[in-house]
């Protein structure tokens, strides 16, 4: 089964290369779209963007096909559908922070301005997470200690480069102190090094934190969306609290540019009948997926957006230091 | 929990769950068996199909997918010397070995009765002892999972029959090679000379079908231009089959393999449930303690049974067990449990104390999935062993042919890439020289799968740690750091008594 796999996915690639469909053509043509994921399968993009291919087929009629380009933080596949025939078959998964951070970050075959944004489906704001007997109460607490014991405190991410750590960063700056940075390959490690007590306080996801906050296993303190989750409606934002710092890590869907706009547009509304669809939307609820809908100029502008202030910081603070 | 144990197995036990059991574990089988298709991949591909289905069926197909495609890793790696998961390295140092010696049917049914073992005394931990393993599984933290990978690396002394020197050299090669890419730690790229192909360094599958099967597929075409054909072969195996093929049998082997399974067990099912940990660790770790305890320890690597026993019991022994933190605090124990989170996810069910309470059926119906699929196995196994040796009766040209296509379109597969298969083909050839000048394989592997473990754990304990004391004084570090001294000075200390006694 396995080998028929990386046959058919051979064959998917080459259909890729080969096909070449008369420019008059009505979009979708007789020919299959194939959607980009720059993640491993089964992983939580991966089943994400497997979903949206099986919902959207009625909407725009025609059938896509998942083909998974890891790697490389994500670079690779980026750069795949950067580098594709603008034709409307090919259509990427985009994730931030990292189609924005990457370009920042190096040298990259790709900029922002190498993608035509179709439509944001998801956008997952970053928290503030403690063990329930942790002598923090309230963020105040977090950041007063921070602030009387420099190089101290010890918050987990889920990696160097990663929503959480580039939110620190900024809070750091914001509030006016320094903090020790552990960092952690995924969500996963970073919340069980906070259950286990090994971090003093650790930074993840709403989708990634709902579970836990329900069963009293970690406390909450903060959330960094623009407004409240609808999740944790009874939790702070630290815009509210007076820190300018608003991260989150979305998913959304793009093209290479120079791709008509009618496709996009047709894409885009395909796009915003998924996210309208009631199972759709349940499955996604379920797993506490915070979903959104975003039209191609929207989308485009929270990127451009999170661009500039993630180049600022990488002046100002990068992420990384060599 | 009993009354629940016992209500969920007659949900679990109907037809269509049977059939998928089945089914998932013979698919599991032959993705282990082949070189390349290792069992995260093999789960990965499932969960698109279970969208649809039920979720007590879609994570039955799941279970046995895992535990299938664990102990399948053993035919390839006992039939043609390449582990066909990684957790099957260690199975080719005397699985090959015996089979060479013309009893290969008997390791393949030592490997299926060993993994059915391992494998159901994990599930029964998962059913009976979870929440207490999975409160042990949280004191563990970076200096504890730092002091594990030590210990792991320490057994790299267990491969260094030949030449100490080799040995090293080969150990500090694999290590070299597991810091290419991005460094976990700060975010730096190192020796990707710009190449984005390079950023995550060479995957672990990539390397090790490299130096295991290019090597074997050149060996065979070897053996073909030399005029040793299939004819050989055959003449080998009938000969075999003429002073009658040795089997397993309880008589010879049920009583002398208790200790070992016991051993094994323990060291799988606490391996398992570390994160981060995985399948490998825990067979190297048994093999070293397995011929620590035997009484012929210069037979391990020649084909002694004892080391197939060793390694493919503590392999499968990590299967249940790394869905112990799973189910008790939705934490994945290793790279499969990890997917199969997602997999739970979609059908609106979070891993966690509160699916106990709210989904029953199915947590307890998992875990039933757990054990029966072992007894599943069992039988695909130890019936198959027979028509599996038989792919050694193949010509070996059309053998060499067939494992150096399933090799690169399995190392294709992985992540759609090209460039996994060139790197995979320059490890071949690395393989392959380091075949002919006698270099060991299996320090070097170990230090490419421990090496980015050991320099991150400790890295991020440091970080961690008020004072890098801590790292030898939290309880349980200090535990393991004892252990790992004792694993490396035993074989001195008894060397020095022994002397001792001689002399006296």
């Amino acid at each position: 089964m396995k080998k028929m796999t990386g046959l058919m996915m051979l064959l998917c690639a080459s259909f890729l290369i080969f096909s070449s469909v008369p420019a008059d053509a009505e979009w979708p043509a007789d020919q299959q779209i194939t959607m980009i994921v720059a993640y491993s399968p089964g992983g939580s993009t991966d089943i994400m963007a497997r979903l949206v291919a099986n919902y959207i087929e009625p909407y725009i009629g025609q059938k896509v096909v998942v083909l998974n380009k890891p790697g490389a933080g994500a670079e690779i596949g980026y750069t795949l559908v950067s580098e594709a025939k603008p034709d409307g078959y090919t259509v990427g998964f985009l994730n931030t922070p990292s189609i924005v951070a990457l370009p920042i970050r190096k040298k990259t075959k790709f900029t922002l301005d190498s993608f035509v944004p179709v439509a944001c489906l998801m956008d997952d704001p970053g928290t503030v997470l403690v063990r329930p007997d942790s002598p923090f109460k309230t963020m105040a607490d977090v950041i007063q200690y921070a602030k009387d014991n420099p190089g101290k405190l010890t918050y987990g991410v889920s990696g160097i480069g990663s929503d959480d750590h580039m939110a620190m960063l900024f809070l750091e700056k914001a509030a006016g102190f320094k903090a020790k940075v552990v960092p952690f390959t995924g969500a996963g490690p970073n919340r069980t090094a906070l259950l286990g007590g090994h971090i003093d306080i650790a930074l993840f996801n709403v989708s990634e934190a709902k579970e836990y906050t329900e069963t009293g296993q970690i406390r909450m303190l903060a959330q960094m969306g623009e407004e409240r989750d609808p999740l944790f409606p009874e939790i702070e934002t630290l815009k509210e609290m007076g820190y300018d710092v608003v991260m989150g890590s979305s998913r959304g869907i793009a093209m290479p540019a120079g791709v008509p706009s009618e496709i996009v547009e047709k894409f885009a509304e395909g796009m915003r009948k998924v996210v309208e669809n009631p199972e759709f939307r349940k499955k996604c609820e379920d797993a506490y997926l915070p979903l959104v809908y975003m039209n191609p100029a929207g989308y485009k502008k929270h990127l451009s957006d999170l661009s500039n202030r993630l180049t600022k910081l990488w002046e100002e603070d990068p992420w990384i230091k060599e | 929990m009993f009354e629940h144990l016992v209500s969920s197995l007659s949900g679990t036990l109907v037809f269509s769950n049977i059939v998928a059991m089945v089914v998932s574990t013979a698919a599991g089988i032959t993705v282990g068996a082949l070189p390349g298709l290792s069992a995260s991949m093999g789960v990965a591909l499932l969960i698109p199909f279970t969208f649809t289905m039920d979720p007590l069926t879609g994570l039955l197909c799941m279970a046995g997918m895992y535990n299938g495609a664990i102990y399948g890793g053993s035919i390839a790696a006992i039939l043609i010397n390449i582990p066909g998961t990684p957790g099957a390295v260690v199975t080719t140092f005397d699985g090959n070995a015996m089979a060479k010696k013309g009893e290969g049917r008997y390791a393949l049914e030592t490997a299926v009765i060993c993994s059915t073992v391992g494998g159901a005394a994990s599930a029964l931990a998962l059913m009976f002892i979870a929440p207490y393993l999975a409160a042990l599984a949280l004191k563990f933290g970076p200096a504890e999972y730092f002091w594990i990978s030590v210990l792991g690396l320490s057994t790299i002394a267990s491969f260094l029959s030949g030449s100490t020197v080799k040995g090293l050299f080969c150990a500090f090669a694999g290590l070299f090679v597991s810091t290419v890419g991005i460094d976990q730690i700060s975010g730096v790229f190192r020796f990707t000379f710009d190449n984005m192909y390079l950023m995550e360094g060479f995957p672990e599958i990539v390397v090790l079908i490299g130096l295991y099967s290019i090597p074997e597929v050149f060996t065979m075409l070897e053996d073909v231009a030399g005029g040793k054909t299939a004819a050989a072969n055959n003449a080998m195996l009938d000969q075999t089959r003429y002073k009658e093929e040795k089997r397993w049998t309880f008589r010879q082997d049920f009583k002398s393999s208790l200790p070992t399974w016991t051993r094994s067990s323990i060291i799988g099912i606490v391996i398992g449930m570390i994160p981060g940990a995985g399948s490998s660790i825990a067979a190297f770790i048994s093999y070293k303690e397995a011929k620590r305890k035997s009484k012929n320890p210069d037979n391990f690597g020649k084909g002694e049974v004892e080391g197939i026993r060793a390694s493919e019991t503590a392999n499968n022994a990590v299967t249940a067990s790394a869905m112990i933190p799973m189910l008790t605090f939705g934490i994945p124990g290793n790279v499969v449990t990890a997917i199969m989170v997602g997999g739970l996810l979609i059908h609106g069910l979070h891993p966690g104390p509160n699916l106990f309470i709210k989904e029953p059926r199915i947590v307890y119906g998992l875990m039933w999935g757990m054990l029966l699929t072992n007894f599943i196995m069992l039988g695909l196994g130890y019936f198959g062993s027979r028509y599996f040796a038989k792919c050694l009766k193949m010509p070996t040209v059309i053998l060499a042919a067939a494992i150096g296509v399933l090799s690169t379109v399995g190392t294709y597969s992985l992540n759609n890439s090209m460039f996994d298969v060139y790197s995979m083909l320059c490890f071949g050839v690395v393989g392959l020289v380091m075949r002919k000048m006698k270099l060991p394989i299996a320090p070097a592997v170990l230090g490419i799968i421990l090496g980015p473990l050991a320099e991150t754990e400790l890295r991020r304990a440091l970080m961690i740690a008020d004072s890098p004391i801590e790292i030898f004084t939290r309880p349980l570090s200090f535990f393991l750091f004892l252990l790992t001294l004792l694993s490396l000075f035993y074989p001195v200390f008894k060397a020095r008594l022994a002397a001792r006694g001689t002399k006296a």
